[in-house]
């Protein structure tokens, strides 16, 4: 078994779904997007957003942690937002 | 090694039983096999079972129903290509000449609602990334962006999978259904749809091989039916690098076409593991049935109908006919089986076909075997 370190939370959205079907247990309400992110470091990670985003593939994105409540206290998550939105935000 | 015939196969009708048993499923499906192939229960030599929310061990339960006549019960769990799996067990025995009358048999019955694919309690399943169709809703999308096809034409593969589920008695949803009502079905994962969907389901099918030395002692008005190939695999390092969307297939594909001394220019008839229609033109692409980014043109334009050069899910697919995981992969080589034959009612491919295959997918892994007449 292999283990990778992101060194480069950047990266390019590959492909992206907006889900609408709850899943049992899960932390994220639906709607949200689920993507599949090419990081600047080589890496592919699947990573969630919750917000409204325009996405398209190729949009720019970044990767941040986020903590999500469990019921039995809270757990960190890894979430994406669009890079300029995040610094429209800012 | 032994060339290796299908003798029979028999079906439950798929759909929702919840006051049936598994004992009740697969009384039905092996009683239709057994007649089917003319062959006594007290004859089987070896019993390979194929099943996935079952509990441990129900294989002896059901085959032992007909009689405990000391024969070996193989219990295998391979998500949705369970029974293609215990399919391809079967085959083997039979070509190393370890058995020559051998049963096979799929089952299933499932709750309402998504299939959970993620351990639970693990990280992809409280992150949402856990959900089937997502999955195949991210190849989607760069199916879309790629080879500029619509929702409309995946939605057309849902279609075609109703109308010919139409013509299937054993069938989950024997109703058409029009790419407006497909559209408008709730959104799932985009740009996949409720109607693109394969159901939860219960059922039951059941094949019985045997070597083509021992296929002369029973009767075979039907015309003797062979396994010609069979690939299986999994994913491999380097595939999520891969340009292609499902390279597993490509490569399986080929190994298959190998083995059998096809190529996808010769196969008649073929079913295909479309649990979300989307995957019906990604795989079969995949598989060499059309030119790469020319699958969904080829469904809107009627090419993968019954009637179509490149029939594909001739008894309405997982979609349509169900999708009981355990019991799919061999009704799947049943369709193939009846096309072969010309068995196949108001749903007969013409033209007399020859060559079919089947590919199974699943959690566990990929499947396909090629059949001819």
């Amino acid at each position: 078994m292999s283990e990778t370190t992101i060194t480069d939370h950047n990266g390019v959205i590959e492909s992206f779904t907006v889900v609408h079907q709850e899943i049992a247990q899960s932390l994220i309400d639906p709607p949200y997007v689920l993507a599949e992110i090419r990081l600047n470091d080589g890496n592919c990670i699947r990573c969630v957003s919750t917000e409204e985003l325009e996405l398209s593939i190729g949009s720019e994105v970044s990767l941040t942690t986020r903590k999500l409540e469990t019921g039995s206290g809270t757990r960190l998550g890894l979430v994406f937002a669009l890079k300029c939105s995040r610094n429209t935000n800012e | 090694m032994s060339k290796v015939v299908i003798l029979g196969g028999g079906l439950h009708p798929f759909g929702r039983y919840p006051e049936k048993s598994f004992r009740e499923l697969t009384r039905v499906a092996i009683s239709n096999c057994l007649d089917d192939a003319g062959v006594q229960f007290s004859a089987i030599q070896a019993a390979f079972c194929g099943r996935v929310y079952a509990p441990m061990g129900t294989g002896l339960e059901v085959i032992t129903q007909f009689g405990e006549t000391g024969i070996p019960i193989i219990n295998i769990e391979q998500a949705c290509s369970s029974s293609s799996t215990a399919f391809r067990q079967a085959v083997w025995a039979i070509e190393q000449g370890i058995y020559d009358l051998v049963l096979v048999v799929g089952f299933e019955k499932m709750e309402r609602g998504p299939v959970e694919i993620a351990a639970s309690d693990s990280y992809d399943l409280r992150m949402g990334q856990s959900l089937a169709p997502a999955n195949y809703g991210l190849k989607s999308q760069i199916y879309m962006d790629r080879y500029g096809a619509t929702a409309e034409q995946f939605a057309a593969v849902s279609v075609k999978s109703h109308a010919n589920a139409k013509l299937n008695p054993y069938a989950q949803y024997r109703k058409e259904v029009t790419i407006q009502e497909v559209m408008e079905s709730r959104m799932i994962a985009t740009p996949i749809t409720l109607l693109q969907c394969s159901p939860t389901s219960d059922g039951a099918s059941a094949v019985i091989l045997s070597s083509a030395t021992k296929a002369r002692q029973y009767r075979n008005t039907h015309g003797e039916v062979y396994v010609t190939g069979w690939a299986c695999g999994t994913d491999s390092y380097g595939d999520d690098d891969s340009d292609e969307l499902e390279p597993c297939v490509t490569r399986l594909s080929n190994e298959l076409y190998e083995r059998a001394a096809i190529g996808p220019e010769d196969i008649d008839v073929v079913q295909l593991h479309d649990a979300f229609a989307p995957a019906e033109i990604i795989r079969m692409e995949a598989m060499g049935l059309a030119p790469e980014g020319s699958g969904a043109r080829f469904v809107s334009e009627g090419k993968t109908g019954i009637d179509g050069p490149v029939p594909i899910n001739t008894d309405g697919g997982l979609i349509s006919r169900g999708h009981p995981m355990g019991a799919t992969g061999l009704a799947q080589i049943i369709e193939i089986l009846r096309q072969l034959r010309q068995e196949a009612g108001p749903r007969q491919v013409q033209g007399a076909p020859k060559i079919g295959v089947c590919h199974n997918s699943g959690v566990g892994g990929i499947n396909m075997h090629s059949f001819s007449r």
